[in-house]
């Protein structure tokens, strides 16, 4: 489960959920994107060039686009049940009717069978989340990091009045700030984030002034992306089912 | 004749108005009923239905007992109807209008027309009129006559009538649904009345027609079961798949999956008395070695899944995307069904730059109105208003002009200047300027157009 803090967080919370399904899919999975047919309109609709650059190859990916609830969580079993896929991304829209414990369990038991990685992407949040997501092993709330992200709040501010290669420094690669609210398997905790579209790994984006303690970096990388791929190379196929990693559902 | 006249010779007639549309959607669902004879089914409106039953015939034990057996289901529903079989479909619709009806001989069939009154030719008041002046009373009498003589009189659409009517001329039927390629069906002489049972039948059928399938080295892509219940309502399912297939679990489980997802399922009232199952297409298939490429089993697996989903949902809910080559960037990318291979053939047509995203990753198919701070003419926006929400531009990146395609229909579109632009709280968004300042356009307006990671 992956909630965006803000609706601007919308295009964090997709650059990490289309991040974590571009690890999971390597070079041979499938990846089924799922979204109710009002999240288009409010969030706008995914577009293949941006995930193309992310690194999730757009011809891999099949998008269905379900009435409702009900069918998006049907759908949802099916795609993890299947050997072919690697993710399935579900993305509903406003308050989730329908999503009990039941259903939040099904999809967890569909995903352990197969290991393939489950997520809900919520863009609008609402508060309350459904019981369903009871079930869901971790749960994440992403919000977006400024490129000036730890720089001098003076330099900030001055690239609105300088030349244009000054202003440019800086929108550099996806940054976001990831907070880990719920972990069935550990603690939380939050991180900032840096995607790197240029060897599809998570760092730990780092000051710029000043690095972060070496300690909390390793963790970091660990809880990004627990099944310790921070490290391995982006094509390495997904990991056995079973092995205790992170398998969300919901 | 006249209502009032009507009434005074029959004092307990009753006059409704009539319902030409009404009347059309039970001439279509008695068409539909009728499927059960032929798959060449076609309207003849106002009041009739033309069969195509060429070979027919010999299922329902000789053409008379076809007649019989359809006379007497339809009087039992109520219907009265008047049947005639002929060699073509003129004289055999002649004949059922004019005559007692039933079987013709075959080759009689000219000659029996021939004796009917020219008003069986179907012809307007003012050239049967004429027709009764020149003495012509009936079809044969007219056809004796040279046909320049007719044509030059009556005009050439009179002889094609007349030539229609004779069977000289047999345009073929065109039938209301297209004709399957194969099809099996099955007939209960005790209508089945749990959808259990119906479900049963149809896997033997599937069965069936994968081994006709595979007989003729086809592979069906789309299939229809018709259900057709014993008080003549016929519920039609279908489904289309990716790739040419004649797997009978496959289809049976891709029909639960429909059936399923019915909007209103499936009520079997008084039961089934005719199941049919059919390859609406089919396309060649040749059974190959499995392959020992992983690759290739994802795949079919992936394709597999894609039926299933597109069986549930509909067939345009399940997409891919592929690549288009166009300026507007709401184009550049299309939503295709997934069925059509369009997932696996668009490899590699987007871009894939270095650097850092130039493309947001959410791309809102309207683009949304924002309330811009900008330095003209063409500077970055200093602030914005979206949904509500004011967000001031920290840094930004642009403009990249993007040209529309003017040769398009619809007229010259202004051209637009992307930003790529980031607020204070660190989110980016993709906005653009239509039309140039000044040029192009007195004042532009703003448009948000995307989300960024």
């Amino acid at each position: 489960m992956v909630a965006a803090a803000s609706p601007a967080a919308a295009g964090a919370a997709t650059g990490f959920v289309g991040a974590l399904a571009a690890l999971a899919a390597g070079t041979k999975g499938a990846v089924l994107w799922i979204r109710q047919d009002m999240a288009a309109r409010e969030s706008g609709e995914i577009w293949a060039p941006g995930f193309a650059t992310l690194g999730l190859d757009p011809a891999r990916l099949v998008l269905l686009r379900a009435p409702d609830v009900a069918a998006a969580l049907k759908a949802a079993e099916a795609g993890l049940s299947s050997a072919a896929v690697a993710a399935v991304v579900i993305e509903p829209f406003g308050a989730i009717q329908g999503f009990d414990r039941i259903a939040g369990r099904r999809l967890a038991l569909a995903a352990g069978r197969s290991g393939a990685l489950g997520v809900m992407l919520r863009l609008a949040p609402q508060p309350g989340a459904p019981a369903g997501l009871s079930a869901a092993e971790t749960r994440w709330r992403l919000s977006p990091l400024s490129s000036a992200w730890g720089a001098a709040g003076a330099r900030a501010a001055a690239a609105r009045t300088e030349a244009w290669a000054e202003a440019l420094e800086g929108w550099g690669r996806p940054l976001a700030r990831a907070e880990l609210t719920r972990n069935r398997f550990g603690g939380v905790g939050r991180w900032p984030l840096a995607w790197g579209f240029d060897d599809g790994l998570f760092r730990l984006a780092e000051r710029r002034l000043g690095a972060l303690d070496p300690d909390v970096r390793r963790d970091a990388a660990a809880a990004a992306d627990p099944r310790d791929r921070a490290a391995g190379p982006a094509d390495r196929p997904a990991a056995a089912p079973g092995a205790g990693g992170l398998r969300r559902a919901g | 004749m006249a209502f009032a006249e009507a009434r005074a010779v029959c004092p307990t007639l009753r006059a409704a108005p009539a319902d030409v549309h009404e009347d059309e959607r039970l001439l279509k669902a008695l068409a539909d009923w009728c499927d059960r004879y032929t798959p060449l089914v076609a309207l003849d409106p106002p009041r009739g239905l033309l069969l195509d039953v060429s070979g027919c015939g010999a299922l329902f034990g000789g053409e008379e007992s076809l007649v019989e057996g359809l006379v007497e289901a339809l009087g039992s529903h109520g219907f009265a109807c008047r049947v005639a079989v002929a060699d073509a479909a003129g004289p055999a619709r002649a004949l059922a209008w004019f005559t007692q009806g039933g079987v013709a001989p075959a080759g009689s069939s000219r000659d029996l027309v021939a004796r009917l009154p020219v008003v069986a030719l179907g012809l307007d008041e003012a050239q049967r009129t004429a027709l009764l002046r020149a003495g012509l009373k009936t079809i044969g009498a007219t056809a004796a006559r040279g046909r320049g003589e007719l044509a030059a009189r009556f005009g050439a659409k009179m002889v094609a009538t007349l030539d229609r009517t004779l069977g000289h001329d047999d345009p073929p039927v065109s039938p209301l649904r297209p004709a399957p390629r194969l099809m099996v069906e099955r007939r209960f002489a005790e209508p089945i009345a749990t959808v259990e049972a119906a479900l049963a039948a149809l896997a033997a059928l599937a069965d069936a027609l994968c081994g006709r399938l595979e007989a003729a080295g086809l592979g069906l892509m789309g299939a229809e079961a018709a259900f057709f219940r014993a008080d003549g309502r016929v519920t039609r399912v279908a489904l289309g798949v990716g790739a040419p297939s004649r797997d009978p679990r496959l289809l049976l489980r891709l029909f639960r999956e429909r059936l399923d997802a019915l909007a209103d399922p499936l009520d079997p009232g008084f039961g089934y008395d005719l199941l049919r199952l059919s390859a609406q297409t089919a396309e060649p298939l040749v059974e190959t070695v499995r392959s020992f490429d992983e690759g290739a089993a994802a795949r079919a697996e992936l394709a597999e899944l894609v039926d299933r989903l597109a069986a549930r949902h509909g067939r345009a809910r399940v997409v891919g995307i592929r690549a288009v080559d166009a300026h507007r960037p709401e184009r550049q990318a299309r939503f295709e069904p997934a069925q059509t291979g369009g997932f696996s053939e668009a490899a590699q047509a987007f871009e894939r730059d270095d650097g850092p995203p130039r493309r947001p990753l959410r791309l809102f198919p309207a683009p949304e109105p924002i309330e811009v701070v900008a330095e003209a003419p063409d500077g970055p926006p200093a602030r914005f208003v979206w949904r509500r929400a004011s967000h001031s531009v920290l840094r930004a990146e642009g403009p990249e002009r993007i040209a529309l395609e003017w040769w398009r229909p619809g007229g010259a579109k202004p051209t637009r200047d992307y930003f790529r632009v980031e607020d204070e709280a660190g989110a980016r968004f993709w906005i653009f300027r239509d039309g140039l300042f000044g040029r192009e356009i007195e004042h532009p307006r703003w448009f948000l157009h995307g989300l960024f990671a």
